[in-house]
């Protein structure tokens, strides 16, 4: 952002200490626009709580599930929240809670194999469209273009409903439609560090390309791709939710958070609220931990 | 480079990003496993009725042979038949655009014409407790799972307080549609003058709309309040600041303008947002548009449908990602044409 304050360096460089900086300053004109741009105070810690809460879930959760999650009880049908079903119960009777804990463990899992794989691929296509570059950087980029032509939850559903739903192909479909966005920002990463004179110093040395590109550039091409595995590990849990809420993600009776919103859907409009509802909020409570705990990496950690 | 040639070169790109996509799809339902020929035939088919099924097909060709042919059925637009309707898909795609476009645009609408404002104040008032509250506004936006959104809406609307009516498609089965002119009955029936059709479908739009409005309305508020803060800063305001023009005169005449011309940047992010969204939308309020009838299709396994759904949704994407493209380039002359 354009500041109106001159910064240290429009003043060649003077320690900022120097009384110089109170007088040449033109503060008073626009002052406001001027300074650091803050973020919401307080999100990271809410950030960090959240993703925390979450995690704890994905270890404990299935282990500490007061009921069976995938049992009926016939007698306890929708039954409200009540002391017995601290949450509820579904309509084939089954707790709420339960599902909700057990679930857990397999959307966190699922969302992080999503993340990994698509990380992975990210680097290794990007990496080396980025190192190598000429037809094998053409090729990967038009692959690119063309899966990036595709909203990415129109491009997974598109292919669990060809692949079929199976938990290990909703993870492929959904790593697919997020690689694009990891093969662009390890390939534009690459592109820089190959000029850069270690890697000119690694290679008079006598090291392989294939060496000095993976072990040399590409650990040093990752941090934004890092910070891109942050949002994608929330965007992972909101699309395999939504997948399964149209039926082509997680199987039923499995228990997932997008299962469980779908199973108490029909019941939503004859005010049966609790099946639906929290689980919804498990959801928000996991991608507000990912997306806010990225953030805060983002601006205090990456920051170069 | 010329405009024009400008143009040509990106349509001329464009054209070939479509022809990746018809490929992808093709390759999405050829190569992967998935076998059409058990789906048309059923289990209990003889093995010469399933060779007739595949050779009706076109399966028994070459794979290339067939690439060809399914980008030519693509082009004469034959996207195949529904199994469920029993109509060429294409047809059903068409018929039900409009209600998609009637969602999309209400929700882009309420999407942007709040969170434009909400940007604008947020970057005024920056760093202050509005700013703080916009901006938490913005974090749950990204993170809340839309169909879940849509289903606490219909709880709270239509079950607690009455004031939706029910969430199934978009008019009263007892309200008859207005004559059709654009397919979108909220426009037709305000040029038709049938208010007893315009209020009926305005009721059921509001609560689609404002759960897609909702989401899109987050990168709005974010590209608007940072395009504004840059702007203010900038130094033609603080030229115009040293001239004695007031807070107001600057924000409206000068810092709007070249602000709104950023946020076309981020249109394609809002699209995607809205193509994705609208088939768990559509799918929560039976709201009769093309991701509902993914959605059936999907249900029903209806590979056609959904082929011609994801084909359909891939296209219209890139027609207008290309049309943001060159409307910002248009709009914008310090954009290079490159």
């Amino acid at each position: 952002m354009a500041t109106i304050q001159p910064d240290d360096t429009a003043l060649g460089g003077l320690p900022a200490a120097l009384p110089l900086d109170d007088t040449l300053a033109v503060r008073p004109i626009g002052a406001r626009w001027a300074g650091p741009l803050r973020r919401v105070p307080g999100a990271g810690l809410v950030g960090f709580v959240a993703l925390g809460f979450i995690v704890i879930l994905a270890i404990i959760g299935p282990w500490v599930a007061p009921y069976n999650p995938i049992l009926p009880d016939t007698n306890a049908i929708t039954a409200a929240p009540s002391t017995a079903h601290w949450l509820g119960t579904d309509q084939y009777g089954r707790d709420v809670l339960s599902r909700i804990l057990s679930a857990a463990r397999l959307d966190v899992t699922v969302a992080i194999s999503i993340t990994l794989l698509a990380l992975v691929a990210g680097a290794l296509l990007g990496g080396g469209a980025g190192y190598i570059g000429g037809f094998v950087d053409d090729v990967v980029m038009r692959f690119v273009d063309v899966l990036l032509s595709f909203p990415a939850f129109i491009l997974a559903l598109g292919m669990t409903a060809m692949l079929g739903n199976t938990t290990r192909n909703v993870v492929i479909a959904v790593a697919v439609a997020y690689t694009p966005y990891f093969v662009r920002l390890v390939r534009s990463e690459m592109l820089s560090l190959r000029e850069s004179e270690y890697a000119a110093a690694a290679k008079t040395v006598g090291n392989s390309k294939a060496r000095i590109m993976l072990y040399h550039l590409l650990p040093n091409a990752m941090p934004p791709a890092l910070v891109q595995a942050t949002l994608t590990l929330g965007w992972g849990i909101l699309d395999v939710a939504g997948l399964s809420f149209l039926g082509v993600g997680i199987k039923p009776p499995t228990a997932e958070w997008g299962v469980l919103i779908s199973d108490g859907a029909q019941y939503i409009n004859s005010g049966q609220w609790w099946i639906s509802v929290f689980p919804g909020i498990a959801i928000l409570i996991a991608v507000l931990g990912f997306n806010l705990t990225g953030d805060w990496v983002r601006d205090n950690v990456l920051k170069r | 480079m010329s405009l024009g040639r400008y143009l040509l070169r990106r349509l001329a790109l464009a054209a070939i990003t479509l022809l990746g996509v018809i490929i992808a799809v093709f390759i999405m339902t050829r190569i992967l496993p998935g076998d059409p020929v058990s789906v048309k035939a059923g289990q209990f088919a003889t093995p010469a009725i399933r060779a007739e099924i595949k050779k009706e097909l076109g399966l028994d060709k070459p794979l290339p042979v067939q690439l060809v042919d399914y980008i030519g059925n693509v082009f004469r637009g034959n996207l195949g038949q529904s199994t469920r309707s029993g109509q060429p898909v294409l047809s059903d795609l068409a018929q039900r655009l409009p209600a998609t476009i009637e969602l999309a645009l209400a929700s882009v609408i309420l999407g942007a014409g709040i969170g434009i404002p909400l940007g604008i104040v947020a970057a005024l008032r920056h760093n202050t407790k509005v700013d703080v509250a916009i901006q938490q506004v913005t974090i749950l936006g990204a993170a809340i799972p839309i169909f879940w959104f849509g289903l606490v809406l219909i709880f709270l609307f239509y079950h607690v307080w009455h004031i939706a009516p029910p969430p199934v498609g978009r008019l009263n089965t007892n309200v008859n549609p207005p004559h059709t002119i654009t397919g979108l009955y909220t426009v037709d029936s305000l040029l038709t003058g049938d208010w007893q059709a315009l209020g009926n479908a305005l009721a059921h739009l509001v609560l689609p709309a404002f759960a897609l409005g909702f989401v899109v309305m987050s990168p709005f508020i974010k590209i608007t309040r940072s395009a504004m803060l840059g702007v203010m800063g900038s130094d033609y305001v603080l030229a115009a600041r040293s001239l004695g023009l007031s807070d107001r005169e600057i924000v409206w005449q000068d810092a709007l303008k070249n602000t709104l011309v950023s946020i076309l940047t981020v249109g394609g992010i809002v699209l995607g947002y809205l193509l994705a969204g609208n088939v768990l939308i559509e799918t929560i309020f039976s709201w009769p548009g093309i991701g509902f009838y993914a959605w059936n299709a999907l249900t029903g396994s209806d590979y056609d449908a959904i082929q011609g759904f994801v084909l359909a949704v891939a296209i219209i994407y890139v027609g207008l990602n290309l049309a943001i493209d060159v409307a910002y380039s248009l709009i914008d002359p310090r954009i290079r044409l490159g």
